[in-house]
């Protein structure tokens, strides 16, 4: 699924540790599964995790105020793009 | 590099989520399926064991950089590695403690009961992002005492 345009979803809020918990849980679930959907009020967003993921995590502490930052980047395939693979035949005789 | 995650239970019955990264060139990734029992994929990180009936002038100043100290680890992986991480990061928050271990670098994070949340997540053409941000302060409540008179 190729999107012309940049579609966003923000999402802030206290929450107690199970729901975070919950939450991430569900995010597993959603990479297994291949679709992530995040609902907030009118605002949605469906994702297709695959393929092989850039995983970035921050965690940092200074005084009393800890945070741990996960974020994970990847490509969704196209339907066009098996036209863009390269093949190189090579014949030694 | 490579990446490796492991969850062990410790004597004091504590999960430990581990997180580390080596060079290729010293070990293999054994990886794990989702929902297997065993959730170890390797454990070959660099650990520490610090006796804390000894503090010398080197642990103190340790615990002086602990306070103010951040990790920075990106990898990319499988999808199943993935998860892999996450899953022990779910563990780290229903045990209050999450202690993430790169090289000689390490963190100990102690999540508490309130966080605070910041989810983001975009897509534009094949690119795709979810971040997943939680904040909060430790809170130590012999710090304060409030009382009222009669």
């Amino acid at each position: 699924m190729s999107r012309s345009s940049r579609e966003d979803f923000n999402f802030e809020s206290l929450q107690d540790s199970q729901s975070i918990g919950r939450y991430l849980e569900e995010l597993v679930d959603g990479f297994k599964s291949g679709k992530i959907e995040l609902v907030h009020e009118d605002s949605s967003l469906e994702l297709n995790p695959e393929g092989l993921l850039r995983l970035d995590i921050k965690a940092g502490r200074k005084k009393d105020k800890q945070s741990l930052r996960i974020k994970i980047t990847w490509r969704e395939k196209t339907e066009d793009k098996e036209s863009d693979e390269l093949t190189i035949v090579t014949k030694s005789d | 590099m490579t990446a490796t995650v492991s969850k062990r239970k410790s004597n004091s019955n504590e999960t430990l989520a581990q997180l580390s990264a080596q060079e290729k060139t010293q070990s293999k990734v054994s990886k794990t399926k989702v929902g297997d029992t065993v959730k170890s994929i390797t454990a070959k990180a660099p650990r520490k064991v610090e006796s804390e009936t000894s503090k010398s002038d080197k642990s103190i100043a340790n615990e002086e950089q602990q306070k103010k100290s951040k990790l920075q680890y990106r990898n990319q992986m499988s999808l199943d590695e993935a998860v892999a991480y996450f899953e022990a990061i779910v563990d780290g928050l229903k045990n209050k403690k999450i202690e993430f271990h790169k090289n000689d670098e390490t963190i100990s994070l102690k999540p508490q009961e309130q966080i605070v949340v910041e989810v983001k997540a975009s897509a534009k053409g094949e690119r795709s992002k979810v971040s997943f941000k939680m904040s909060w302060s430790e809170f130590d409540p012999a710090k304060l005492t409030i009382k009222s008179k009669d």
